[in-house]
């Protein structure tokens, strides 16, 4: 993953909130925002690890007891 | 020496001798409550009739048959995200504000099947999602936090308000309190002790685990928690050792590792002063110590936050639509940020993790160490209005950042991590070390905890805040 991710400013922060069908009151915007676009930059953390055929780590257990 | 100054060891082998009852310890334990909770705020809710109850309960069993466990008789407490049945249970969250438990979490039944005297519920950040507990305040200055999540276990055992306690850890809540409190805690190897009937941060992540003020104090209280669990699908099916059998001696033979990168990228003088000198400590009691370079650390706090943030906004999803006014403003803005990280982005970290999973393994077998030290945190505890920790550059890191950038691998790895007092700062406040073992090597752990703990005082210590 090279492609940089966008800010996300308060506007990107409206639209991915209302695809996410999460109200957003005026209000909230704008530190919902910051907050998301420092989620987003530690998250982005992942982009440089080379996962190969890796797996992901999961606990399904298909015993019925 | 008054009952409650007594170390839960201590206490319970004066009860098993007949030289204590626990009605005695109990009310010694509930003065100082009243003393010192209306500054600390440990508690959400107390249970002190309830107490009473099963202290005179107690003496009569104990009468009767002796104790039937060290547990016996004890007073405990018990983290509010924790159910316990018929008690206000909240997580300390208003959106709970009267929720009562509808059944006892597995913690809470097997603390009470151990004979453990249950004296509240006490605070976590609002559902654990936070390592300030606003709540709660720090015994060893009232102006800084307590840590958390499990701050109120960490205040209260501080002040010598509870014996014991269960708390849980997702980016260090067990660990982040008993190193800013002065007190010991123990986050154990992921599947060790079940949580079922606690309310979950992020199932991946999450771990239960015992609270106290020595390592003995903890290995007795993992005694009573450990064990498989089907109703909790993180459990393990692996046998349970004697705990306590494997404390003492020394470390003659042992090869410890002591990282060169990571943990002390950024991190106070003091703090490191007192970890260089904690190691030296072990390094006299027969350990060798080896310095190793941590692998793929530019992942740890990627995948911590791409897995907590989505798997808690993935539980809150539907009172993050009902009732969000309710939730406390940083809980609510991280909650919203969760619901916006890509389901791919999730999944990559869940196979990042176990590129790391793998790192570490060789780290340990290369190596051939049986524990990995280092300081719990990088800093003491920060001032509850100022929840930044200030570094000599200029620049500030959150506390959050800052606590769980040390904190993650544990978790991370799902690797067994004990933090115990190995200092103060130069203000007098506490700092941990943390000693982390390989896959369900808690006895391991816990020994090398318990000879540092032999050769020093710091669990001795009561706080110097509550006047």
């Amino acid at each position: 993953m090279t492609t940089p991710r966008p800010t996300v400013t308060p506007e990107v922060l409206r639209t991915l909130a209302e695809h996410a069908r999460l109200p957003m009151p005026n209000d909230r915007v704008e530190a919902a925002a910051a907050t998301a676009d420092l989620v987003q930059g530690a998250v982005d953390g992942l982009d440089s690890v080379d996962l190969g055929d890796t797996p992901p780590a999961t606990t399904f257990d298909a015993r019925w007891s | 020496m008054e009952p409650y100054e007594l170390t839960l060891a201590a206490a319970s082998s004066a009860i098993a001798a007949g030289e204590l009852s626990s009605v005695e310890l109990t009310e010694s334990v509930i003065g100082q409550i009243e003393r010192h909770e209306s500054k600390v705020c440990a508690f959400a809710t107390l249970t002190l009739e309830q107490a009473r109850e099963a202290a005179r309960r107690a003496d009569a069993d104990i009468a009767a048959t002796g104790p039937r466990s060290p547990l016996h008789g004890i007073p405990l407490g018990i983290k509010d995200l924790c159910d316990t049945e018929g008690v206000l249970s909240t997580s300390s969250s208003r959106t709970r504000g009267d929720r009562v438990g509808p059944a006892d979490s597995a913690v809470t039944a097997r603390l009470r099947g151990a004979g453990g005297v249950l004296v509240g519920q006490t605070h976590t950040h609002e559902f654990a999602y936070g390592v300030l507990t606003p709540t709660t305040h720090n015994p060893w200055d009232l102006s800084r936090t307590p840590g958390g999540s499990s701050g109120g276990n960490g205040a209260a055992l501080a002040a010598r308000m509870i014996m014991g306690a269960v708390g849980t850890d997702t980016g260090g809540s067990i660990r982040i309190p008993s190193s800013v409190n002065g007190t010991t805690g123990l986050k154990p190897t992921f599947g060790r002790v079940s949580r079922r009937g606690i309310t979950p941060l992020s199932w991946s992540l999450d771990h239960a685990g015992p609270m106290a003020r020595t390592v003995t104090d903890v290995a007795l209280l993992l005694q009573a928690l450990a064990g498989y669990d089907p109703s909790d699908p993180g459990t393990v099916d692996a046998p349970v050792p004697h705990y306590a059998d494997t404390l003492g001696g020394d470390l003659t033979g042992q090869a410890l590792a002591v990282p060169t990168n990571w943990f002390f990228d950024r991190i106070e003088p003091d703090v490191e002063a007192a970890f260089r000198t904690a190691v030296s400590t072990l390094e006299s009691a027969g350990a060798t110590i080896r310095e190793i370079t941590l692998p793929l650390t530019e992942l740890y706090i990627a995948v911590e936050y791409a897995l907590f943030t989505t798997e808690a906004s993935s539980y809150h999803q539907d009172a993050l639509r009902t009732k969000a006014d309710l939730f406390e403003p940083d809980v609510r803005a991280l909650l919203e940020a969760g619901e916006l990280i890509y389901a791919t982005d999730y999944i990559r970290a869940l196979r990042a993790r176990e590129l790391i999973k793998q790192a570490w393994r060789e780290l340990f077998e290369t190596n051939d160490i049986t524990a990995f030290l280092a300081p719990t945190l990088p800093a003491t505890a920060v001032k509850a209005n100022d929840p930044f920790v200030h570094w000599p550059d200029g620049t500030d890191e959150s506390a959050i950042d800052a606590y769980v950038r040390t904190s993650a691998p544990g978790n991370l790895t799902g690797l067994p991590a004990l933090s115990l007092p190995c200092g103060y700062d130069s203000q007098r406040l506490p700092i941990g070390m943390q000693i982390i073992g390989r896959p369900f090597d808690e006895p391991g752990v816990l020994h090398i905890g318990s000879v540092f703990e032999a050769a020093t005082d710091f669990a001795d210590r009561a706080p110097t805040g509550l006047g």
